[in-house]
């Protein structure tokens, strides 16, 4: 703060925040590339149902872009467009309960770790070195060849590569929080460590964890489409991404389009997820303000 | 003046060149040999080697699978077929130089039968898979039907059975049974047929050396007793990916490639330098099998259903390139043994929901369909075809999750009914249809189909000891009958697996057989 703005106006931490995003123009375009996917998935099942395991055409078969299919066929006659379009539900869908099981399960550990410290602290810590040892979507592939591949080990697994994440940071701002005077006054007043913990110290640490609750879920579909990819994630004839660009593989010299199209959307689901979440940063880590 | 000799001297030279490259043919197939131990080998790839260099007593003439002369002129049976007798090529000598004679035949079999041979060297890693698993059922003592092999003169053999084995000249027609020098076999011991020692044979081609993860190369051998080789070396090479492959050829670093994806068939068509080798028919077989273990595949019902289900003409169009043909029943249609009344269930979902419904399931129900995780000839393509059947069947209500794993734990599990549905195919061994049917429908369905039918077993273990064709004819028809009724299994395609070659390469004849019976002596380069 370079002066005292006593004239102003007070403002909540929320509307401040609101107002340096509306002015930040990459994080708008984060915001409209998600809303635009979110909606769209939304919308899927209303304009243009689909089932998957009906799907086929195989008289129109490997069809170049067209009125008719805007972005081809594939293999089995089966329109890209609507594939695509429904693959962003499994994506996203994927994504985000990923993110926010980890999100849950990585702020309790982190939170209990940093709280009460000692052997607890030590034995959390040991386990999130172990998991961060390994490349995430190494340890990914690991946890679903034990579990089998399916779409919903796939979510396990990139759920259980995020976990460490949350933890760390959450453990980090308990260990910084525990010392504070409001937090030392509720331990005078009597306040129990639930109620420490839940009521003092979570709402405090929010910040850094809505921020990569944003970027994690950019990571967490990209792993989906890989595990897809690789055949351990969503198994035909699911449309998920990566499983329609591994489709395309094998036809790529012939019908390019089955891999594009897929990966475009990857693309940018994952770019519009980084922007917006670098954006949320730049708007409420404090370090920042007003610089 | 110096110039042009310069010039006519480099011309002489490109010339030399070039005549020195025709006369060396190079071969391009998916992968280098295992082992040039013909009766050891399992795979293709080894197989195709050895036989330019080894070679059986009974051969199959080329582009068909009749049995013709090879190291035996002429063979009989006994009365009741227990006794065969074999007579030899005279004047045949092994490329080491000793002779061809009953001595060395006997040695040959003696060594692939009898566990107690001092050339079986099963302690040491030969097992001979073909001979105990693929085709005679056991070694000496261990359910082989062959006890002895007996010298009568010096070209006259005889091979005494326990019991009746009409097919047994067909069995050793099999690629596996290839005969090598027994003074080279002793030579080496366990190591015959390795990089290090290649094999030694009566072929058009003799072993020169094989350099590990490159290539094999072969020399022509002048004293062959048959038509011998255009070529004077044949280089063989191994390139996994069959894209690779076909890039090799059109580069022209090879002048034949073997097992091209169908897919590219239009590739070929398309390059001037290209032609395709395609054999009319090829005998293989995919099917979509069930488990009986599995209910609701239990009962007969429901499989018959899901045979009305599955349009397999539309697959047949949409993954074959037009080089596969539906499959009517489990004989590919060029051999003999299928009945009239044995006919593949034409596509009519219909027909598949009635069925449903008086088998009380009138609403579907769950399951699996396992697909492999490799393409073979017989399904090019599996998973998209695997796709696509399961669309069908979800036409009718039958909701199958598609599944895989790697190949070899498919191979194993399929056998433990872990599977509800499966899809597996077949390549000929041998052209008899005791090779299809005894391999699907004998004593090996109680595992790999729970299905448990003693009198389909009796009806080829008839057909295995019958001597007279008319009689086999019938006895396999029965069983085609038998099969179609209950339905185990749901013949889908037959398939011809794609070779290309340089349009400079005469000769070629693809055998119905499998891609590794291409004689390749027979094959010249202009």
């Amino acid at each position: 703060m370079r002066e005292v703005r006593t004239h102003e106006k007070g403002q909540s931490l929320f509307q401040d925040a609101l107002k340096r995003f509306f002015r930040n123009p990459t994080g708008l375009l984060g915001l409209a590339i998600i809303s635009f996917f979110v909606i769209a998935s939304l919308l899927a099942p209303i304009l243009r149902p689909y089932d998957a395991r009906r799907d086929r055409d195989l008289r129109a078969r490997l069809n170049p872009p067209s009125a008719e299919h805007i972005f081809g066929t594939d293999e089995l006659g089966r329109d890209l467009f609507v594939r695509v379009w429904h693959g962003g539900r499994i994506s996203l869908r994927v994504g985000l309960t990923a993110v926010v099981l980890a999100l849950v399960v990585g702020t309790f550990l982190g939170l209990v770790a940093g709280f009460f410290g000692g052997w607890l602290d030590m034995f959390v810590t040991w386990l999130v070195d172990i998991l961060l040892a390994f490349p995430g979507i190494l340890l990914a592939i690991a946890i679903v060849a034990t579990l089998g591949p399916s779409l919903r080990n796939a979510l396990i697994a990139i759920s259980v590569t995020q976990i460490p994440i949350y933890v760390r940071i959450t453990r980090a701002v308990t260990l910084s929080l525990r010392e504070s005077e409001y937090v030392q006054a509720a331990h005078a007043l009597g306040s129990r460590p639930g109620r420490i913990i839940f009521i003092h110290l979570l709402p405090n640490g929010l910040a850094p964890l809505i921020v990569q609750l944003t970027l994690s879920i950019g990571v967490a579909v990209l792993d989906v489409a890989a595990l897809g990819f690789l055949g351990l994630g969503a198994q035909p004839p699911d449309p998920e991404w990566g499983v329609m660009i591994r489709d395309g593989f094998r036809q790529f010299l012939r019908a390019p389009w089955m891999s594009i199209f897929p990966g475009l959307a990857i693309f940018f689901s994952v770019v519009g997820f980084n922007l917006l979440g670098d954006a949320i940063r730049d708007v409420i880590d404090p370090r920042l303000k007003n610089v | 003046m110096n110039r042009f000799s310069l010039l006519v001297g480099l011309f002489l030279l490109l010339a030399a060149g070039a005549v020195s490259a025709q006369s060396t043919l190079v071969f391009g197939q998916s992968g280098l040999p295992v082992s040039l131990d013909s009766a050891d080998a399992q795979d293709g790839n080894s197989l195709l080697v050895a036989r330019q260099i080894t070679e059986r007593l009974v051969d199959m003439a080329p582009g068909s699978s009749d049995l013709v002369a090879g190291l035996a002129t002429s063979w009989s049976a006994s009365k009741d077929s227990t006794v065969w007798t074999f007579s030899l090529r005279a004047g045949v000598n092994f490329h080491d130089g000793t002779p061809f004679n009953a001595e060395a035949v006997k040695f040959n079999f003696d060594r692939w039968n009898d566990p107690s041979h001092p050339y079986h060297l099963r302690e040491e890693g030969k097992n001979y898979v073909p001979w105990s698993d693929f085709v005679f059922g056991g070694f000496l003592n261990e359910g082989s039907p062959l006890l002895e092999v007996r010298v009568v003169d010096d070209l006259t053999v005889e091979f005494h059975m326990d019991k009746p084995l009409g097919l047994f000249p067909n069995m050793l027609a099999a690629i596996y049974f290839q005969i090598d020098s027994p003074a080279a076999v002793m030579a080496a011991g366990a190591d015959y047929g390795t990089p290090g020692v290649g094999s030694v044979g009566t072929g058009p081609f003799k072993f020169v050396e094989w350099r590990e993860g490159e290539l094999v190369s072969l020399e022509r051998n002048d004293d062959y007793w048959g038509e011998v080789a255009a070529s004077e070396r044949l280089v063989i090479r191994g390139i996994q990916d069959p894209t690779a492959r076909l890039a090799e050829l059109r580069a022209g670093a090879i002048d034949i490639a073997i097992q091209l994806a169908p897919g590219d068939l239009p590739i070929v068509e398309g390059d001037p330098n290209l032609e395709t080798a395609l054999p009319d028919s090829e005998l293989n077989v995919g099917y979509l099998s069930f488990h009986q273990g599995n209910p609701p595949f239990d009962n007969p019902l429901v499989r018959e259903a899901v045979a009305y289900a599955i349009d397999r003409e539309l697959i047949i169009d949409a993954f074959y390139e037009g080089l596969g043909t539906v499959a009517q029943d489990f004989l590919p249609p060029q051999m003999w043994g299928h009945s009239e009344s044995a006919v593949a269930r034409p596509y009519n979902p219909e027909r598949a929901k009635v069925l449903l419904r008086e088998a009380g399931f009138a609403d579907g129900f769950d399951t699996e369909l396992w697909f492999m995780p490799v393409s073979r000839p017989y399904f090019p393509s599996p998973e998209p075809i695997a796709t696509a059947m399961a669309t069908f069947l979800a036409d009718v209500g039958i909701n199958a999750e598609l599944k895989t794993i790697d190949w070899a734990t498919y191979l194993q599990q399929y056998r433990q009914g872990a599977f509800p549905m499966y899809m597996l195919g077949w390549n000929a061994d041998y052209a008899d249809p005791d090779n299809f049917l005894f391999t699907f429908f004998g004593p090996s369905a109680v595992d790999t189909q729970g299905w448990d039918d003693p009198q389909t077993r009796e009806l080829l273990g008839f057909a295995r000891e019958a001597s007279d064709p008319v009689d086999r004819q019938e006895l396999y028809a029965k069983v085609q009958t038998r099969v179609t009724e209950h339905v185990p299994r749901v013949p889908i395609a037959h398939n011809r697996s794609l070779t290309a070659i340089r349009t400079n390469v005469e000769g070629v004849i693809p055998s119905p057989v499998s891609p590794s019976e291409i004689p390749l002596h027979l094959v010249s380069k202009q």
